[in-house]
């Protein structure tokens, strides 16, 4: 009877150690998954929701927060990045997540002077499947590219774009949701 | 509270601890990386818990850290456009240094634990003692690359790389890096050059342990550099009972850190591992927690008495 038991609680626990494994990455910001809905506001006092995504063939979203190196480093590049795809009628956004409080709010004015960022930057005020995306990224800066439907395209590109390999993913990306917005 | 630590001694606790080393550092590594879950789903614990530092090498990024690194910490304060300094976390540094100098690195450091495996591999082993001079690395590292590098060389924003983390860390790579580019794949798609270098470094320290002892908090680790600046001052130290020592060496010879015990207690290499107490045929050598040789035999005369 000990041996037998013994036997099926090596059994479950081995079934327990493997589910996680198939739980891998962040659930929420998916391929083909619908971008959540929001509310947001620019630190121009101008609002954002969804359905700035309507108005483009392609925008690029730029996750980022205050205390992130990186993130403020690729600015000039995606100051850059912003103005090509206005040629091609795609959007660059970037969406600062600890974005709220007075005085982190003066911290992302003097970040995005100082990089001379012209493309607009978020602060979102609502939306909770905006917030339960946000809190599932671990790892910044996170780029996503959303099409014309409000569908996410491909996966989310982690890390500063900064070199010639994420360039290229990211053009991918965005041919691909221009050439998925023709389709419809 | 002395009779509390008369106790402590009667009752050899701490010798205990002491000469199962290998199962506190084990124990140390489980507490300070206790989300194991997390290496399987390539994320990282970013509770409250976070907030707090460990007191060995452990990287933030570590998928199943329960806290954070001291150093990495440090770097991020120093990192920041808004300060050059954290006196809290260093004070924090002073207090765990106080307590216990370089026991840490011994008994509670997960990268120690580390080389200390993988030294156990059966090769021929390497002396360190004629490479004492690389010893001076360690500080200049802590100062430039912990420190002066992050208030120095800042962006238009006024912030900074944790360069000690990015460039040198071989930790970060062996707990961070390596487990969550395996499981999650929108990091591993992120691996450049950057992380081959790191990976080199890692690599060759992996090789460097096996041959020589602990060769990173030799010549490398700014934590380490830290705490050894708080072995002559901490409550935890060594003692040599002048009576006892009969100059023989042995404990220089056991001990892998190139200290001898008998003419310096408070060597900064000295980790407290331990292994000098147990060689010692007189017994001279002991701790604060754990009662000298004489000291046993005064107590065992006066109970027989």
């Amino acid at each position: 009877m000990k041996k037998g038991l013994k036997k099926v609680i090596c059994i479950i626990t081995a079934m327990l150690l493997l589910v996680p494994l198939a739980a891998c990455g962040s659930k929420e910001i998916a391929a083909n998954e619908n971008f959540p809905s929001f509310k947001a506001e620019d630190f121009s006092g101008n609002k954002y929701t969804e359905s700035v995504f309507k108005e483009n063939e392609a925008t690029v979203i730029n996750f980022w927060y205050t205390g992130c190196q990186s993130c403020i480093e690729e600015m000039s590049d995606l100051e850059k990045m912003s103005a090509k795809l206005a040629d091609k009628n795609a959007k660059l956004i970037g969406i600062c997540t600890d974005a709220g409080k007075e005085d982190v709010d003066k911290e992302i004015m003097k970040i995005l002077k100082s990089s001379k960022v012209t493309f607009p930057n978020l602060k979102i005020k609502e939306g909770e499947k905006m917030t339960d995306l946000i809190k599932s990224i671990n790892a910044f800066p996170t780029t996503v590219v959303v099409d014309k439907s409000g569908k996410i395209v491909g996966d989310p590109i982690v890390g500063a774009i900064n070199d010639e390999g994420q360039q290229k993913v990211i053009n991918e990306r965005i041919e691909e949701a221009i050439s998925r917005n023709k389709k419809m | 509270m002395n009779r509390f630590f008369e106790w402590i001694k009667e009752r050899n606790f701490f010798s205990i601890l002491r000469k199962n080393r290998g199962a506190v550092q084990g124990a140390a590594t489980l507490m300070t990386n206790v989300h194991v879950w997390n290496f399987f789903k390539g994320t990282i614990y970013t509770g409250a818990a976070k907030q707090v530092c460990v007191p060995g090498l452990n990287c933030y990024s570590c998928p199943g850290a329960t806290g954070a690194c001291p150093i990495g910490s440090f770097q991020a304060v120093v990192g920041s456009s808004k300060f050059n300094f954290s006196y809290y976390i260093i004070g924090i540094l002073i207090l765990f240094g106080t307590l216990t100098g370089r026991l840490i690195c011994g008994f509670l450091c997960p990268f120690g634990w580390f080389q200390d495996l993988l030294h156990k591999i059966p090769t021929k082993k390497l002396s360190t003692e004629n490479l004492k001079y690389l010893r001076y690395l360690k500080y200049v590292i802590l100062l430039v690359f912990v420190w002066f590098l992050g208030v120095l060389i800042v962006n238009k924003a006024g912030g900074s790389d944790p360069y000690f983390c990015k460039y040198i860390c071989p930790q970060g790579i062996l707990e961070g890096g390596i487990p969550l580019a395996i499981a999650n794949a929108s990091i591993r798609a992120t691996l450049g050059k950057l992380f081959t270098w790191k990976f080199i470094i890692l690599l060759s320290f992996v090789v460097l342990s096996i041959f020589f002892y602990r060769p990173f908090c030799k010549w490398i680790c700014p934590l380490g550099a830290f705490y050894s600046l708080f072995n002559k001052v901490s409550f935890y130290k060594y003692h040599v009972d002048e009576s006892l020592c009969v100059h023989c060496g042995k404990c220089k010879r056991t001990c892998k850190m190139d200290v001898d015990m008998s003419s310096n207690q408070s060597a900064l290499e000295c980790i407290r591992c331990g292994k000098c107490v147990d060689a010692c045929p007189t017994g001279a050598i002991s701790t604060s927690l754990s009662g000298c040789a004489s000291c046993k035999n005064k107590a065992k005369n006066n109970n027989q008495s």
